[in-house]
């Protein structure tokens, strides 16, 4: 479970900390869109000197974005191998069977592998520097426009707001149960495949019945304070839009016209 | 079992940016048999060094060793799994770890995992369930159906029925009713005495330490501050309070009766001694009259 960085808010103060969620969000979400504008190296170039800016300026360290990659990796390497070997254009260097190298199959590799990179690290600088629940905030303010066709907005949100907030905890709670019951004998880590999956019981159903009962008590606490969702509730954390977060579209803008340019120069 | 911390550290969640020193340069030894307390403020390291002496993590550097097995950095998990078979452990609020139909099954679960038949299981768990005093009416009713105190029970039933050498109780009794909690602790209290049982208890009930403990173990912000029996740490009531503890009630009074002139000796820790020692003294002044 240590091991799970993507996801996982590293708290800070650095400049990317402070943007409004709402602009990190967008911003994070057209930069998938951005990347396919890119159709040679040069674009390639300004679009990893742009991903570049934005980790560094995380002031959070390099390796924990490397460690980041990591759980995807096969899922990289299975991409490449794919375009390596099936790219039918191009000068053939090697041919055995239905499996062609060409040059173009090792361009396209090389771009799809920086595809993969540079939306994972986009999604990590998001990820590591925005609180979940701020995330949960962004969302509910970019799916108002759903309320006219009678969207349950709030309702969502709030789902997700808790659901988030209680991750932590169930994770706390796996762990415990799973200690406990390793402290009665039970073995995760050897033995057959029906033995181990044997193992999940008695950890699930502590897990389940703990959250049915967090479920019940965080219920009957929102009731007892009159909780009600809806049009007319006030915030607790307000989001306010700041000139850095203008900034912060203005460049993405100028990466944009950099990068449409990059098509016609070569 | 002989129990030996050498030079122990451990960071939780090393090599992240989450890095946490929970425990920095532990050197204690516990004797077999041995009785002792583990105390100290919240978050001062107690929970960690009880899941380093059930095998449950390995030590970040330092070795402990158990009768001479060492366990270290490098230990693979098969030989953790041998530690725990004679380390039985009741963490915290162990109601959460209850599964099992029935009450009965559920105590029977760690001795089957360690290599017991069903017979040989059955025959453990109703002997825990007795030991603990759950009435024999419960025994085949789900463990969800029953009160919090008795879930509590059947879960402690469910450590002692794999006949552990050692007991790590992390405060076992928070939450129980104070007739539960004495009972509690009279039985393992009875446990240590007559099997020969080594006891390591967390608790933040410093009457529970004068009234049962024969060595204290303090923490404070992951370090071990203090190694002695319950006489030397309960002597120093200042000290104890800058680590954030206290003293039991019996030497709160002596304390105050030494204040006011009374000539009470030192080593009173609980309230069975204070009586006698007033009684002596009491009567050694009525026979001065
Ligand atoms: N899973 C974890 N991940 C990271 N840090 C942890 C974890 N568990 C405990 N810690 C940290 O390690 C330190 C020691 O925690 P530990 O649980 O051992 O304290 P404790 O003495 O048992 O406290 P308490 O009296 O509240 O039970 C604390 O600073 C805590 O924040
Ligand atoms: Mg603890």
């Amino acid at each position: 479970m240590s091991n799970m960085i993507i996801g996982r808010y590293v708290p800070g103060n650095s400049i990317i900390h402070r943007l409004d969620p709402r602009v990190k969000l967008i911003l994070s979400i057209s930069f998938i869109v951005l990347i396919f504008l890119a159709n040679n190296w040069l674009g390639y170039v300004v679009l990893g000197l742009f991903t570049l800016v934005a980790v560094v300026s995380t002031k959070i360290s390099l390796a924990v974005y490397l460690r980041g990659l990591k759980p995807v990796l096969w899922l990289i390497i299975f991409t490449i191998i794919l375009q390596l070997f099936f790219s039918p254009a191009g000068h053939v260097y090697l041919a055995f069977g239905p499996f062609t190298v060409t040059d173009m199959g090792i361009i396209n590799a090389c771009y799809v592998f920086l595809r993969f990179v540079f939306i994972i690290l986009m999604s990590t600088v998001l990820t590591l520097t925005t609180p979940p629940l701020a995330l949960a905030d962004a969302l509910e303010y970019m799916m108002k426009p759903l309320l006219k066709i009678k969207f349950p907005v709030y309702e969502l949100s709030l789902m997700l707001a808790i659901a988030l907030r209680f991750v932590p905890t169930l994770m706390d709670e796996t762990v415990k149960v799973m200690n406990a019951q390793r402290a009665r004998g039970v073995d995760f880590a050897s033995g057959s495949i029906i033995k181990r999956s044997k193992a999940i019981v008695p950890i699930l159903i502590p897990l389940f019945v703990g959250s049915i009962q967090r479920a019940i008590d965080l219920g009957d606490a929102m009731e007892a304070r009159g909780y009600q969702g809806g049009e007319n509730r006030t915030k607790f954390r307000v989001l306010k839009w700041q000139r850095r977060d203008t900034v912060a579209v203005l460049i993405f803008v100028c990466v944009l016209v950099v990068l449409i340019a990059t098509r016609f120069i070569i | 079992m002989a129990i030996e911390f050498k030079n122990v550290n451990y960071v939780y969640q090393a090599g992240t940016p989450f890095a946490n020193s929970a425990l920095t340069n532990l050197n204690f030894k516990i004797q077999p048999n041995a009785y002792t307390a583990l105390i100290g403020h919240t978050g001062s390291g107690k929970s960690t060094i009880l899941q380093l002496l059930d095998g449950l993590i390995k030590p970040t550097a330092g070795q402990i060793l158990f009768d001479g097995h060492v366990i270290d950095n490098k230990t693979p998990q098969k030989d953790l799994a041998k530690v725990r078979q004679h380390v039985g452990i009741v963490f915290q609020f162990p109601e959460s770890q209850l599964f099992e139909q029935t009450v009965l099954k559920d105590v029977m679960f760690g001795p089957q995992n360690f290599g017991k038949t069903p017979m040989e299981a059955q025959k453990l768990a109703e002997k825990a369930l007795k030991l603990v005093n759950l009435p024999a009416e419960y025994w085949q009713k789900s463990p969800f159906d029953l009160s919090g105190g008795q879930m509590r029970r059947v879960a402690i039933a469910g450590v002692l029925a794999i006949e552990p050498q050692i007991l790590i109780l992390d405060e076992p009794t928070a939450g129980l009713d104070p007739v539960g909690r004495k009972e509690m602790m009279t039985m393992f209290a009875q446990l240590h005495a007559k099997q020969n049982l080594t006891i390591i208890l967390v608790t933040h009930q410093m009457e529970d330490v004068a009234e049962y403990a024969d060595d204290v173990l303090v923490m404070a912000a992951g370090k071990l501050v203090k190694h002695a029996d319950p006489q030397t740490i309960f002597a120093d009531e200042a000290w104890l309070q800058e680590q954030q503890l206290d003293v039991p009630h019996a030497v709160m009074f002596r304390n105050k009766l030494v204040a006011q002139g009374f000539d009470l000796p030192k080593n009173i820790v609980n309230v069975e001694q204070l009586a006698k020692s007033l009684q002596v003294k009491l009567r050694g002044d009525g026979l001065n009259e």
